[in-house]
C-alpha cells in the first residue's frame, strides 16, 4: 500500500514532507516533488523542486539550498523561479512565515515565503542571522534577521520601501560575532540598524536614490539622528558601511 | 556565513609568505632552522617565480619586526607555490605593519596548497588586503587583529516580483516524484 502524505512544513529553509507512516521524505529524493501553492483565494501556482543541496557557506549546516521551477499555467513550461545572486546561481529556499507590506517579518506558523540567494531575505539568512537561531548568551537572532533585511534593502524608515539597487556593496557588522566589519578603502560608516529600519544615519548608500534632505522628510524620527555622531557606538544591532559618498 | 570564514585564513597566509619571502633567496627545499631575524627591514624587494617547497622552519623567531612607512611600487610576485610547508613553533611577537603602502602589487598563480601552521601565534598583528583559502591553522592565536580591506560583502538588494507574490502563501498539496510516493 503506498505511503500517503501527512504533512509539509518548514524547519529553518528546507522542506519536510512527513508521511503518514512518519518517516519525512530525504532530502536527496525531493527533486521532481511539486508543491502546488496558494494564498486561499483559489489562485494556485506550480513550483518543482529540481535540485537540492547544503549550502557549503554555512558552518552549521542547517541551510538547505533548492533549485526552484514555477509551471507557466498556460504553455506549461517550466523555468526557474529565482534570478542569478552575485556568484550567478539561481537558488532559493523556503522560510516560515510572511513579510507585512511594510516589511515586518513574522513568523507565521503554516504560511511560508520563498527566496532566493540573491534577495535580501535570502542573504541574510546566509549572513548567519537565522530567525530561528539563538546567538552568544542564548539571544534569539530573529530581532538581528529583521533588523538584517531592513539594512540591506535600505528601508531607513522602516516602511517596506528600500533605497538601493542590486550589486550595491556594502559591509555588514554587529557585536555579537556573527559579521565583522571587513571595511573596503573608500567606504565610510552608512547607519546603525535596529527592527524598525535605521536608528541613525550618517549619509545614505545611494545619494542619487535618496539624499539625505529626503530622507529627513520621509523618516522624521531619525531627523535628529544624522549626521557624524552616527558612528558604531550608538547602541543599535546591526551596523553598515557603504561608498555612499 | 559568508565572508567571514576566510578572514583568518587569508591574513595568516600573506604574512607569512610576506616575510619568509623577505628573508629567503630564491630556491627550493631550503631549509631554515634556528633563523632569527631582527630588525629586519625588507625595500625594493622583487621575488619572482619563488617555489618553496617542503620548507621546515623551526624556532623561527621574530621579534620586534617593523615595516614603518614601507612603500613598495609595483611589486609583482608571480607563480609562487608553497607546497606542504610546516612551520613548527613559529612565533611572531608584536609585529606591525603600519602605513604600508602597496601600489599595484599583484599576486599572479599563488597557491598555498596544504599549509600547515602548528602552534603559530601572533599578538597584535596588524594585516591588510589579504586572501587566502584552506589553511589549516591548530593552535592559532590571533590576537588584536585588525583586518582591512577585505571583500565587501556584495548585496542583492531586490526581491523579484514573483517572490513577493510567493509571500506567505500555503502549500495546498503536494506531488511526490514516484519513486518516493509509492
Amino acid at each position: 500500500m503506498p505511503d500517503e502524505i501527512k504533512a509539509v512544513e518548514v524547519k529553518g529553509t528546507s522542506f519536510q514532507i512527513i508521511m503518514k507512516s512518519g518517516r519525512t521524505v530525504e532530502q536527496e529524493q525531493l527533486p521532481g516533488t511539486i508543491l502546488t501553492i496558494g494564498d486561499g483565494s483559489g489562485k494556485q501556482r506550480r513550483i518543482r523542486i529540481d535540485g537540492v543541496e547544503r549550502d557549503s557557506k554555512d558552518p552549521a549546516g542547517e541551510i538547505v539550498l533548492y533549485v526552484l521551477s514555477e509551471q507557466d499555467p498556460v504553455s506549461g513550461a517550466w523555468h526557474n523561479l529565482c534570478l542569478p545572486d552575485v556568484e550567478g546561481r539561481r537558488l532559493g529556499f523556503p522560510l516560515e512565515g510572511a513579510f507585512t507590506p511594510d516589511g515586518r517579518y513574522e513568523a507565521v506558523p503554516g504560511k511560508i515565503l520563498f527566496t532566493c540567494t540573491g534577495g535580501a531575505e535570502g542573504k541574510c539568512i546566509r549572513f548567519g542571522y537565522k530567525p530561528w537561531g539563538r546567538g552568544p548568551n542564548n539571544i534569539s537572532l530573529a530581532p538581528y534577521y529583521q533588523t538584517c533585511v531592513r539594512l540591506v534593502r535600505a528601508d531607513y524608515c522602516g516602511d517596506g520601501i528600500g533605497h538601493t539597487r542590486n550589486g550595491t556593496p556594502i559591509d555588514i557588522f554587529d557585536r555579537i560575532g556573527i559579521q565583522r566589519d571587513e571595511t573596503a578603502p573608500d567606504m565610510s560608516f552608512e547607519a546603525a540598524w535596529g527592527p524598525g529600519g535605521a536608528v541613525c544615519v550618517r549619509h545614505t548608500r545611494l545619494p542619487d536614490v535618496l539624499g539625505m534632505e529626503a530622507l529627513v522628510a520621509q523618516c522624521p524620527h531619525i531627523a535628529n539622528a544624522t549626521g557624524n555622531t552616527c558612528d558604531e557606538a550608538v547602541p543599535a544591532l546591526l551596523f553598515n558601511r557603504s561608498f555612499g559618498r | 556565513m559568508l565572508s567571514a570564514r576566510f578572514a583568518t585564513a587569508f591574513r595568516t597566509s600573506l604574512i607569512s609568505a610576506t616575510l619568509l619571502g623577505c628573508v629567503m633567496p630564491a630556491g627550493a627545499a631550503i631549509t631554515h632552522n634556528g633563523l632569527t631575524s631582527n630588525a629586519l627591514s625588507g625595500n625594493s624587494l622583487s621575488t619572482n617565480a619563488l617555489t618553496q617547497n617542503a620548507l621546515t622552519s623551526n624556532a623561527l623567531t621574530f621579534n620586534a619586526l617593523a615595516y614603518n612607512g614601507l612603500t613598495r611600487n609595483a611589486l609583482t610576485t608571480n607563480a609562487i607555490t608553497q607546497n606542504a610547508l610546516t612551520s613548527n613553533s613559529l612565533t611572531f611577537n608584536a609585529i606591525t605593519t603600519n602605513s604600508l603602502t602597496s601600489n599595484a602589487l599583484t599576486f599572479n598563480g599563488l597557491q598555498l596548497n596544504g599549509l600547515q601552521v602548528n602552534a603559530l601565534n601572533f599578538n597584535s598583528l596588524t594585516v591588510n588586503g589579504l586572501n587566502m583559502n584552506g589553511l589549516n591553522g591548530n593552535g592559532l592565536n590571533l590576537n588584536a587583529v585588525q583586518p582591512n580591506l577585505l571583500s565587501p560583502k556584495t548585496v542583492n538588494t531586490a526581491v523579484t516580483p514573483e517572490l513577493e507574490e510567493l509571500n506567505g502563501v500555503l502549500v495546498e498539496s503536494v506531488s511526490l516524484p514516484d519513486s518516493v510516493s509509492h
